[in-house]
């Protein structure tokens, strides 16, 4: 009982930690591209690693296959999300940060 | 000084209604009107009255049925409006921007709209034909029917909708729709009841808990069919471009 | 425990509300909403009406966000001074 709680106390704090990195990432980075990167994958990581949290405290029920059809579905169209964004974005010509590429004399 | 003056207002305003507000009975509480009258006899004889687990639902449909019969009404009366302003669709085809523009959708997003957009049609015919035990009913289930709709007719084009749910076929399924509501109500005369109830005494009573699940189950249907139909035609009206010359 | 989670959704409602209002984007202003949305959607299953619920975050989060999208999208984006 105790070991359940605190592996999944564990999860839900590092799935709280990728959202506070890809919050953070979100404000901070430059262009759509770089942000697209914290947004997805991050979100992607964290939710997942706060739903197994969940399923691990909730223990072997029928929640825990409703807990897993949410995982899947955060899965697909959170990585279908990013691609479409950064798709049009590519598409529309939306301006790269240029300020990493150029190189300093 | 016109900004002062409208400022003035509003805090007046909003000390008038926090005043009000704060002498208004607490949530919960004991004391409150509804919860000495109303609401204990829904909770203690909904599900023997009406048939449905879910209280809300039996609240909804039968305690209130007037209500939800004005709604459905405002419902359809918003789809004429926008039908009026817009215009239905022409015979042949229909075009939206994304038809006309020259770069494809994406495959990725359509191999996932292929995998997603059938379950979420799954979880709405769930979610309508569950109402009176579960959380949800018709208009949710009919929104969420909208959504997935929605979300493929965004990536497969207007053409591809259009030519999957015709005109010909929308019509009569948001008449139906809107008739069922009506119909199930002039039932209740009939079986010599009141208008929207679904008891029927003319019939014998052992029938009577069968009758009553069944003309429940046939308007969260109707709600459910006419709510997705109308999102649709709404959806539709907006995206249509006229004799296909590319906006924005 | 309970009245942090309240306080913080009523206090992201008043933001996303007030921010909505405030934007001069359109588009900004209608993703913001249905952000706004979403959490109502939280605080209607806090007071406990899953239906209600379910109906805000597929009525307003996706349906009228996508309304809203595509009437932007034929007009204009830019609020005018």
């Amino acid at each position: 009982m105790m070991a359940r709680d605190i592996i999944a106390g564990i999860l839900c704090a590092v799935g709280t930690f990728f959202f506070i990195l890809g919050t953070t990432g979100l404000l901070r980075l430059p262009d759509v591209f770089s942000r697209l990167h914290p947004s997805t994958k991050c979100d992607t990581l964290g939710g997942c690693s706060v739903l197994i949290g969940l399923m691990v405290h909730s223990g072997f029920s029928f929640d825990t296959l409703k807990l897993l059809l949410i995982v899947a579905f955060l899965l697909v169209s959170s990585a279908t999300c990013g691609h479409a964004i950064g798709r049009s974005a590519f598409v529309k010509g939306i301006p790269i940060w240029k300020k990493g590429l150029e190189r300093e004399e | 000084m016109k900004k002062f003056f409208s400022l003035l207002f509003i805090a007046a305003l909003a000390i008038l209604l926090l005043y009000v507000v704060s002498n208004m009975p607490g949530m919960g509480e004991e004391d409150v009107p509804t919860r000495q009258n109303v609401i204990p006899r829904y909770l203690e004889n909904a599900e023997e009255e009406t048939g449905t687990e879910n209280v809300i639902t039996g609240v909804i449909l039968n305690y209130r049925g007037y209500d939800t019969m004005g709604e459905v009404t405002v419902i359809f009366t918003g789809l004429a409006a926008v039908i009026a302003i817009i215009g239905r669709e022409r015979r042949g085809k229909n075009y939206a921007y994304t038809d006309l523009s020259e770069i494809a959708s994406s495959v990725i997003v359509r191999i996932a709209i292929i995998f997603l957009a059938p379950l979420i049609l799954l979880f709405s015919f769930y979610t309508i034909l569950h109402g009176d035990v579960s959380p949800g009913g018709g208009f949710q289930g009919g929104a969420i029917i909208g959504a997935s709709l929605i979300i493929f007719t965004t990536i497969f084009g207007l053409w591809e909708s259009t030519s999957r749910i015709p005109q010909k076929l929308r019509f009569p399924l948001e008449g139906a729709a809107l008739l069922s509501f009506f119909s199930v109500g002039a039932i209740g005369i009939i079986g010599g009841g009141n208008f929207l109830t679904y008891t029927l005494p003319r019939l014998t009573t052992s029938l009577q808990p069968a009758v009553r699940t069944w003309l429940t189950l046939l308007v969260e249907i109707g709600i459910g069919v006419g709510g997705a139909m109308v999102f649709i035609s709404i959806l539709f009206a907006l995206l249509r471009e006229e004799g296909g010359v590319v906006g924005y | 425990m309970d009245w942090v989670i309240n306080l913080v959704l009523i206090a992201l409602l008043i933001a996303t509300a007030v921010s909505a209002i405030l934007a001069r984007d359109l588009l900004a202003a209608v993703i913001i909403f249905s952000c706004y949305s979403m959490i109502m959607a939280l605080m209607w299953q806090r007071l406990q009406a899953p239906d209600l619920a379910f109906t805000e975050a597929a009525v307003g989060a996706g349906v009228t966000t996508v309304f809203f999208v595509i009437t932007i999208f034929k007009t204009r984006r830019k609020e005018e001074r």
